[in-house]
């Protein structure tokens, strides 16, 4: 099991989640060191991107929310206190755009499967492994799609992003109990939706 | 602690997020009850599903495309950003500036009477006007057609509209206003005509005095000059100021000027007092004047005239020739901005 803060290897990341609240670091961003945010987004694109693309299920529109996730972390970087870490930080800003866009009656129309071209094969992985692996990671973004907004949120923080409970708490403005009631009945929905796999 | 309570936490335990004294609590119900315990593992097995996705990866050159838009537009981006404002914005905001430079352009008209007077519409000129510069001039006396300054412009039509409004504003204002508005000298309006009384010679005159019938503009008139002798500004604004003062009042302004207290009250010994009352108009149309009321005082005649401060010594020479004038003096001047004179004239045998 994996705890919070510890999914920096995970998607090979050449800064590390730590690093980047380190204090210098923060002061570059504040002080509007183009580098410094560059190094940001290098290190934060992938979870960002991921939480926009589970949320939305439409690869562009994730990237158009990742960006755009970016660009107001960087006019708001003068102003961040530090109380949160970047990353959650971060994940806050991905998520309420998420919410935001899903809440909008113009929302294009989601084009189920174009997330499948970003995800990099595994190499090590037979044919066959791959089709039941394709198979059951299809299983699980449609389950995770059919999830209500609020809940989806919820289990992509903790469950695919790996975020504490406390964090996510802060990141969505929720209570810890609501944010421990919700990731259940999250679960609770997709362990009926993915019974079959659980076998 | 109930199945349903216990059920609520399993999800917090499996993430190893409850407290100890919680976990005991679930643990022994757990230990007691195989449905919760298969609860239990159903949902680790979806945790660890869950957790067995790839990671999404963002697509390629996603850095440069955010570090792109990060970076601030150059000056001539920003400009045309601005410039190609959506409608919702621009519509709005030119309205606004419409509005604004509109009340703007009526202040600044309603504060320049220049730009009030030109912005009226035009109108025909009535038809006095137009027929102004087809009156004859009269030739003075000695057969000499000098032409003075106060001739030239007394007989120049106006030449516009604007140019009529412009005199009509010079008129109301007072007349006396400095040297700025003296350069520009009004034109001429033909002085009222008066009534003359019946049977008097006045009324056999063909037309009262004018203006621009003053034939004895050769007696003020400046010496000739040589041609190529150029007019120094100081000379343009004498000449000016000469022909404001030669000007005749209109009809308005003599009645405004009637009103005022008398300048001179002079009294006119004659032999034959209808000789004399014959002789005055003549004489007020030599030096510009005109009569403006006439009444009889017990056996003698007064007769009230306009004469231009500038030729009330002519006038008094030419009293003289009729008969013995005399005049105490000129009085304080109530209306020191008016070039004329108000006589009373006690004509008395």
């Amino acid at each position: 099991m994996r705890g919070p803060g510890t999914f920096g290897s995970r998607y090979g990341l050449t800064v590390q989640e730590d690093g980047a609240d380190n204090p210098a670091f923060l002061e570059r961003l504040r002080a509007g060191d183009a580098r410094a945010f560059e190094e940001l987004v290098v290190s934060h694109q992938h979870r960002v991107f991921g939480v926009a693309l589970r949320m939305l299920d439409n690869a562009a529109e994730a990237e158009e929310i990742a960006q755009e996730t970016f660009l107001r972390a960087h006019g708001s970087l003068a102003e961040f206190r530090g109380d949160a870490r970047l990353s959650t930080w971060l994940y806050a800003i991905v998520s309420r755009l998420c919410l935001n866009r899903l809440a909008s009656a113009d929302r294009r129309v989601a084009r189920p499967g174009d997330e499948v071209l970003l995800r990099v094969a595994d190499g090590e992985a037979g044919p066959q492994d791959n089709a039941e692996r394709g198979e059951l990671e299809a299983a699980l973004h449609r389950a995770i799609a059919d999830l209500a907004e609020e809940r989806r949120v919820v289990v992509i923080l903790r469950d695919l992003e790996g975020m504490a409970y406390d964090e996510i708490a802060r990141a969505l403005g929720l209570e810890l109990g609501t944010v421990r009631s919700r990731l259940h009945r999250a679960r609770m929905d997709l362990k009926e939706k993915m019974e079959r796999f659980l076998s | 602690m109930t199945c349903h309570a216990a059920r609520e936490w399993l999800g917090a335990l499996v993430d190893d997020a409850v407290d100890p004294a919680r976990r005991v609590e679930i643990e022994t119900h757990l230990l007691a009850c195989a449905e919760c315990r298969l609860e239990l593992e159903g949902l680790r097995a979806t945790v660890g599903l869950l957790r067995r996705v790839e990671p999404a990866r963002a697509p390629a050159g996603f850095v440069d495309r955010v570090m792109e838009r990060a970076r601030p537009a150059p000056w001539h981006r920003r400009v045309a950003a601005w410039l190609f404002l959506p409608l919702s914005v621009k519509l709005p905001a030119e309205a606004v500036a419409v509005v604004v430079i509109a009340g703007l352009a009526m202040l600044l008209i309603d504060r320049t009477p220049e730009l009030r007077d030109a912005a009226r519409v035009e109108r025909p000129a009535p038809p006095q006007i137009s027929d102004a510069p087809s009156q004859p001039l009269r030739t003075p006396p000695g057969g000499e057609t000098r032409e003075t300054p106060g001739e030239r412009i007394a007989t120049a039509p106006p030449a516009s509209r604007a140019e009529q409004s412009r005199v009509a504003a010079s008129e109301q204002a007072p007349l006396d206003r400095g040297a700025s508005s003296e350069q520009v000298a009004p034109a001429p309006v033909p002085p009222a005509p008066q009534e003359p009384a019946p049977g008097s010679p006045a009324a056999q005159s063909p037309r009262p005095p004018d203006a621009g019938q003053q034939p004895q503009s050769a007696v003020t008139a400046p010496p000739p000059r040589p041609p190529a002798a150029a007019e120094s500004s100081d000379e343009k604004r004498e000449r000016s100021e000469m022909a404001r003062k030669l000007a005749a009042p209109s009809a308005g302004r003599v009645a405004g000027l009637s009103a005022r207290p008398a300048d001179v009250a002079g009294r006119l010994e004659v032999r034959d007092r209808s000789v004399a009352v014959a002789a005055l108009p003549d004489l007020l149309s030599k030096v510009g004047g005109s009569e403006t009321a006439r009444r009889q005082d017990g056996t003698d005649i007064v007769i009230e005239v306009l004469i231009p401060e500038v030729r009330y010594d002519d006038f008094v020479r030419n009293l003289e020739a009729l008969g013995a004038w005399s005049a105490p003096g000129l009085r304080q001047r109530v209306m020191l901005d008016a070039p004329y004179l108000r006589i009373p004239i006690r004509i008395a045998e």
